[in-house]
Order: structure tokens, then C-alpha cells, then sequence
């Protein structure tokens, strides 16, 4: 039997509309017509949303293939902002971030960084370790504004420019309207801002259209046998704070090798290790 | 007089001017010599040609006149060959081939701007002139052809002096026929039955008996534009519609000459006679009005202006405009250089040059010294790879890409290790000192101390050892960790080796 096309804006059968009967109408009754309601709302609000997207947000990957899973649609769009969250200086973000920016010149748009002039506290970007994440120095641009004002415009005139592929930036201190105004000069340049930010601000509302927060993974915690110790490898855990158009929360457990090739780490690798050593 | 520049490629003429042209900025100075100055054109290297009958009570003698003149431009850094002669033809063939010129010839006379000049003895056929004699300062070497001994000084040059058409050469040579002399020796009816006369107009343009005119050169053109304001004037909006129009002023002829401005030079006086001076530099030639203002108003935007009397824009330098066709179908969302092009330019103009500055890899295994920016960006990477990188993306292409760009940097740091993602820290810091605690002397760290907080380390690959920088003051001996936490986090610390303090160089964010 054919289902009647629900119309754009009726609610759908079972949604909050539906009337309880009886003692049919437990606890989980109501969970599961509130759950319908949530999803048909986000799919309408991912339609709306849809229709107001710039015609070039064309969906491209993370660079990360295990993260892409856990995005809507498999990756971000053009013309958006991500932001990264780091939970201390050395926890990998910057490499994530890397990986997400090289996805987005590849067409050989160039990659603007944005940073402070003079010595920052937590150093600045070294352009010899850019160019082993595989990123093209002839195609990078340095620009290094004086204070915050300036850098906060040379952020959004670039972001403003058609043409670029990725912005990237160590945004410490940015208020809420300068992110939404750089969410704003994204969609119209249609390239990609990468922000990587302290996990200090996870608590704060997200104008872009991807937070993530990355914090380190210890390989001496039992997880890892006495070989895989010494491996080149670091592991870290990606967790999805917020994503428009999809339900944030998830996480994953990334493993990197030097190569630059990456894995899930599954959760039980740990606990079999560790159940083999006590064996042992 | 012939002055004629062998170097001329390969040199410009240090001028704070319009440089559109600049033979007619050389034919400018000249000027001041001798009041007809023509160019010589179609023939490279060019040559000038200068009127100078009659001048010789002005500076002394003819010589006098030529040795002032080419001192001058030996000053500019002008490498020049000169000579006077009673023709312009012979002038200019004296002057651009006198290599050909026997030495100690006694129908004519060499000075030269040196001893080095004098003695130096070129193989026939080249220009084998050196370019200069110090620092900065050009040679120059004159050839004076006595009043009505042409004929003997053009005798031992080669045919080419003469101007001949391309095609009659050949004919000359296969009948062994090499220098003026040989051409003057044969019989002057003889030569116009065979060989036309062209070939007579030449010989007697180049021996005075016909007359040659002297096409003058008039004055470079200057763009500029000055404007005197009758009342001092603070306005942002006056000020704005002020420079619209001078720039105006200054971009309208020239673009009707096809050129664009490169750099802009804005001088603004205020009433108490203190001066502005803005530089706008562009990396693409362009005659839009509002895009130039634009960027001389983000420039404006960080002074604090008080009352101005008077503007200045002057044209500093000029190129070429580039024209490029639009395709027929639309390349997409893909790096537009014109929109980069300004986008620099902006970024440059409110952050300064050193504000937007392109990287590169430098061959030097200290970390510090690893890499360079140059304040010139480059947008020529973006030129014409909108079709190189069409289509769908092959993902090995971008496999062996990465690699590449991995394999140069390691060549960069001088390196021969395996590829590695982690071989050198995201960000760079500097050397912060730190305390470590190792279980033996010399050993890897267990234990690290920074910014008060304790790390305990749960793994490190090292020691990489650094040692160079002899020949410069910072001479550098280092042991190199990479070092994880038991958190996590990566760090990159050194011992240094002198006296086993250690530092924390960078982190692997």
C-alpha cells in the first residue's frame, strides 16, 4: 500500500498530534512520538536550511574518513565554519584541522593562515611541519595582523573572497557576534573556516556548523600491547559537540600513524589487552 | 652622437619616475646635452641618437660634452658604447659595433671610463664588454671619427653596421664580401646594378653624403595630479572625493595607453607643512579608480589626520594591463586570481607588506632557520590551474602529492629519514626552559616540568641530534626529543648540549 506524500509543514502521523489511548499511552509511548516529532523537525529544519544554503555548498570530506561517519551526508560543506576544539596545547588538533584544510584546496585553491604578528605564547604555525601534513607551500599565504581588530577583518575579508579554498586561524577570544560574523563571511565566500579554539568555550553556543573537540588519547593506559607502544602512532579522540542538520554527541577514537593514514581504535582492543597481560 | 647600451636587458634606469618607457626616461637625461634626442628603435639592443653640432663652445669640445654625458649615465648604472661621428649611420654603426675597431686604429680615437676599459680586448663578433666597473656604476667607452675620415673608420666594421637588408647579406658574404672597407673598394655604379640601391642610400647615409633625420624624442609623460585645497580640509568625505579625482586624473590616459598602475605614490601636506606619505603596491596592474581607492583609504584609515592643504598622487610605476579572455564555460567556484589579487592587495595595504607574506622551505637543519617568508606573494601558482585540477579527484594523485610535499620537506631540513607526519611540530615556539628529570645521565626524559605543572612521560623518540650554525654567531648543539605525555599531549624538547639545560622547542598539536 502506498503512503500519502506528507506535505512540507503537516506533522506526520504519531507525532504530537496524536492522541494517547488509554494506558497505551506509557511512558514509552510518548518517548518514541517524541522522538518522531524531533526527527521530523530536524528533517524540515535540514530542508529549510537546505534552501537557504549558497548554490555552491558542495559537500566535500573531512579529510578523516572515520570522522566523515559520523557527520550528516558524510562530510561538511563548503562555506562553513568548523571549529576545533583543543583541550590543551599538543593534543592534535592542528593536525585534524590540517587534514580537513588540505581536503578543501586540493583543487588548488590556495590556504590562508591567519595569525597573530610576533611570537605568540604557544609559538606559531611551523611552516616546515605545514608542509609535511601535506599542505603546499607555494600555495599558502601567511598573513599576520597586529592586534585582534585586525585580525578579525583580514578573517573576514578573506572569508569574504570567492576562491579560497580554507582559513585557518588560532581564535583565542573571539566574541559571539565576531563568529557570527565570520559564519556570515563564510557562506558568502563559500570556502572553509577552520578555528581552532580552547575547549574552554564548549560551553558557549556555536555559530558555526561543526564543533568538534579533539583531546589526546594515552597509549600507556593498558590499551596498547608493549610493541604498539613504541610505534610512531598517537591516538586521539574526536568528539562531536555540535553539527547542524544531525544530532551531536558521538565520538570516535582515532589512531595516526607518520604515514598519515588513520584507524578506529576499537574500544575493546584496550580491554583485551589488558585481559591478556593479566593472564599473562 | 650615438650612445648605444649593450647591457640594456639586462639593466633599468634607477628612476623615481614614470619607468613606461624607460629608454625615453634615459632620452630624458640626455636632454640636458643636446636639445634633439632621438631613439633607436627595432634593433636590440636600442641606442639613443644626440644632436651635438654646435655644442662644442657650451662644454669644451665635442669629447667634453660625450665624457660629461656618459659619466652621467655611468652614474645611473648604464653600461654604454658611444661615438661621434658626421652621421647619424655611422655614428650608430661606430657605436654598436667598435669591438670590430683594430687596436691603436689611427682613423679614429678610443677613450674609455677606465685603464680596465681601455686594455680590454673583445673577440669579434660579441659585445664582451664588462658591466660594470664598481659598485653600481656603469663603464663606458667612446670612439671619436676625425671630421670627414668616415669612410676610414667605418672601413674595418662589419657589414651589418651599414643597416643592409637581411636578405642582401647572405648575397654579399657568399661573394666575400665581410667589412665596409671591401664594400667601399668596388665600383659604385657596379654595386647599384647589382645589388639595388638600397644598398647605396646606405653607404651614403652612412658616409654623410645623404641626408638622415633625426626623429626628436619629446618628454616622458608624468602622471601625476596635485591639488591645492582653498581651505584646509579634515572631511573624510571631502578628502574621499578629492583623491577619486586625482586618481582619476591619473589612471584615464593611462589606460589609453593600455597600461595599468603597479605602484601609486599619495602625498598628503598638512597645514602645518608635516607630510603623509602613502605607497600603494599592487600585485597585478589595474586602472580601477575604486579599487585604488580603496586601498589608499585603508591606509588613511590608520593615520590621524589633521587639516590638509594639499594632495599628491603620483604614478611610481606602470606595467603592461593583462587581458584574459573568459571562457565559454564557467570554471566554477575555483581560485579566481583577479579576486586573490585584490584580496592581497587589501590585506597588504591595512597590514603593511611584511603583513602578507608567502613561505618557503630553506636548507638549513636548524629548526629556527628552517623556513623563510618573502613579502612578496607569488599569484602566479594560481594562474591557469583551473583546468589542471578538473574532474574527479584521483585519490592516489593525492597520496603521492602529500608524499611529494613530505619528501622536500625532509630534503629541506637535510634529512634522509623516513617520511614522517611527525618529524617536526605544528607550532613553533621559543626555546622555553623546562626541568627534566632522566633515570641515567644523558638518557631519554621520564619526567617533565613546565609552567608548574608535572608531566609524567610516558614515551619519547629520540634523540635527534642537531649541531651546526658554526659559521654564523647562534651556533647551535642539540639533542632533540619528541616526547607523549601520559595524558597524551606531544611536546618537542631539547637538551642542549653545552651545559644539559633543557627547553621546550614547540608542540605537536
Amino acid at each position: 500500500m502506498n503512503q500519502q506524500p506528507v506535505p512540507v509543514g503537516s506533522l506526520p502521523a504519531g507525532g504530537v498530534g496524536r492522541p494517547l489511548q488509554g494506558d497505551a499511552a506509557s511512558d514509552i509511548g510518548v518517548e518514541l512520538g517524541a522522538r518522531q516529532t524531533v526527527a521530523w523537525l530536524r528533517e524540515q529544519l535540514h530542508r529549510f536550511e537546505a534552501a537557504r544554503r549558497p548554490a555552491c555548498s558542495e559537500r566535500m570530506s573531512t579529510g578523516w574518513e572515520p570522522l566523515d561517519r559520523l557527520l550528516p551526508a558524510g562530510g561538511v560543506t563548503r562555506g562553513s565554519l568548523v571549529e576545533w576544539l583543543s583541550a590543551a596545547p599538543g593534543c592534535g588538533a592542528g593536525t585534524l584541522a590540517l587534514g580537513m584544510a588540505r581536503q578543501a584546496c586540493w583543487e588548488g585553491r590556495p590556504l590562508v593562515v591567519v595569525e597573530r604578528r610576533g611570537e605568540p605564547r604557544q609559538g606559531g604555525w611551523y611552516p616546515p611541519a605545514l608542509c609535511g601534513q601535506g599542505i603546499l607551500l607555494e600555495q599558502t599565504i601567511l598573513v599576520r595582523a597586529g592586534d585582534r581588530g585586525e585580525e578579525l577583518w583580514a578573517l573576514e575579508q578573506v572569508l569574504r573572497t570567492e576562491g579560497v579554498g580554507a582559513v585557518l586561524c588560532w581564535a583565542e577570544g573571539f566574541g559571539q557576534r565576531a563568529l557570527r560574523r565570520l559564519q556570515l563571511a563564510t557562506e558568502v565566500g563559500g570556502g572553509l573556516c577552520l578555528l581552532l579554539r580552547p575547549a574552554s568555550v564548549r560551553t558557549e553556543p556555536c555559530w558555526g556548523r561543526l564543533r568538534l573537540l579533539v583531546e589526546p588519547l594515552s597509549m600507556s593506559d593498558g590499551s596498547a600491547s608493549a610493541a604498539e607502544m613504541w610505534v610512531n602512532v598517537r591516538r586521539l579522540r574526536v568528539r562531536v559537540m555540535h553539527v547542524h542538520g544531525g544530532a551531536g554527541g558521538q565520538q570516535v577514537d582515532l589512531e595516526i600513524d607518520e604515514t598519515g593514514s588513520v584507524r578506529v581504535v576499537s574500544p575493546l582492543a584496550g580491554r583485551a589487552a589488558s585481559h591478556k597481560r593479566r593472564r599473562a | 652622437m650615438c650612445v648605444w647600451f649593450p647591457h640594456w636587458r639586462g639593466e633599468q634606469p634607477r628612476t623615481s619616475g614614470d619607468v613606461l618607457d624607460p629608454l625615453a626616461v634615459v632620452a630624458g637625461w640626455c636632454g640636458s646635452f643636446s636639445p634633439l634626442v632621438g631613439l633607436v628603435r627595432g634593433i636590440p639592443p636600442e641606442a639613443l641618437l644626440l644632436d651635438i653640432t654646435g655644442l662644442e663652445p657650451l662644454f669644451g669640445s665635442e669629447e667634453g660634452l660625450a665624457r660629461q654625458l656618459l659619466h652621467s649615465l655611468g652614474r645611473r648604472g648604464l653600461t654604454t658604447c658611444a661615438a661621434i661621428a658626421d652621421a647619424p649611420a655611422a655614428a650608430w654603426a661606430l657605436a654598436r659595433w667598435q669591438m670590430w675597431l683594430p687596436p691603436g686604429s689611427a682613423c679614429c680615437r678610443v677613450l674609455s671610463s677606465g685603464e680596465a676599459m681601455a686594455s680590454f680586448q673583445a673577440p669579434r663578433g660579441s659585445h664582451g664588454f664588462p658591466a660594470t666597473l664598481g659598485a653600481g656604476e656603469g663603464a663606458w667607452r667612446l670612439v671619436v671619427a676625425p671630421p670627414g675620415r668616415a669612410a676610414d673608420a667605418l672601413a674595418p666594421l662589419p657589414l651589418e653596421a651599414l643597416r643592409l637588408p637581411s636578405e642582401l647579406l647572405p648575397t654579399l658574404r657568399e661573394l666575400g664580401l665581410v667589412q665596409v672597407g671591401e664594400l667601399l673598394a668596388l665600383e659604385r655604379a657596379a654595386l647599384g646594378a647589382r645589388f639595388g640601391q638600397v644598398l647605396l642610400a646606405r653607404l651614403d647615409q652612412a658616409l654623410g653624403q645623404a641626408g638622415e633625420v633625426i626623429v626628436p624624442c619629446g618628454p616622458p609623460p608624468r602622471f601625476e595630479s596635485r591639488l591645492a585645497f582653498e581651505t584646509p580640509i579634515q572631511q573624510a568625505d571631502l578628502l574621499r572625493m578629492a583623491l577619486a579625482r586625482q586618481l582619476t586624473e591619473v589612471v584615464e590616459p593611462l589606460a589609453a595607453r593600455g597600461q595599468g598602475v603597479v605602484e601609486l605614490e599619495c602625498r598628503l601636506r598638512g597645514e602645518r607643512q608635516e607630510e603623509h606619505r602613502l605607497c600603494v603596491r599592487l600585485f597585478r596592474p589595474s586602472v580601477e579608480v575604486a579599487h585604488l581607492l580603496e586601498l589608499v583609504l585603508l591606509q588613511l584609515e590608520r593615520l590621524s589626520l589633521c587639516p590638509l592643504v594639499s594632495s599628491e598622487v603620483r604614478l611610481v610605476c606602470g606595467r603592461p594591463l593583462e587581458y584574459r579572455q573568459h571562457s565559454l564555460f564557467d570554471d566554477g567556484p575555483r581560485c579566481q586570481p583577479n579576486l586573490l589579487a585584490r584580496l592581497l592587495e587589501r590585506l597588504a595595504s591595512r597590514l603593511g607588506l611584511q603583513g602578507v607574506v608567502q613561505l618557503s622551505l630553506v636548507p638549513d637543519a636548524q629548526p629556527e632557520s628552517a623556513w623563510h617568508a618573502e613579502a612578496a606573494v607569488d599569484i602566479s601558482p594560481w594562474w591557469g590551474q583551473q583546468r589542471q585540477h578538473k574532474g574527479s579527484r584521483p585519490r592516489r594523485a593525492k597520496k603521492s602529492a602529500a608524499f611529494g610535499a613530505l619528501c622536500s620537506a625532509e630534503q629541506a631540513v637535510g634529512r634522509t629519514r623516513t617520511a614522517s607526519l611527525f618529524l617536526r611540530p605544528l607550532r613553533l615556539q621559543q626555546p622555553a626552559p623546562v626541568q627534566v628529570v632522566s633515570l641515567v645521565p644523558d638518557g631519554p626524559p621520564r619526567m617533565l616540568r613546565y609552567q608548574g605543572r608535572e608531566y609524567r612521560l610516558a614515551r619519547t623518540w629520540g634523540p635527534e641530534r642537531i649541531e651546526t650554525g658554526w659559521w654564523r654567531e647562534g651556533r647551535i648543539r642539540r639533542d632533540y626529543f619528541r616526547v607523549e605525555s601520559a595524558c597524551g599531549r606531544w611536546f618537542w624538547i631539547f637538551r642542549r648540549l653545552e651545559d644539559g639545560h633543557w627547553f621546550l622547542h614547540g608542540t605537536f598539536d
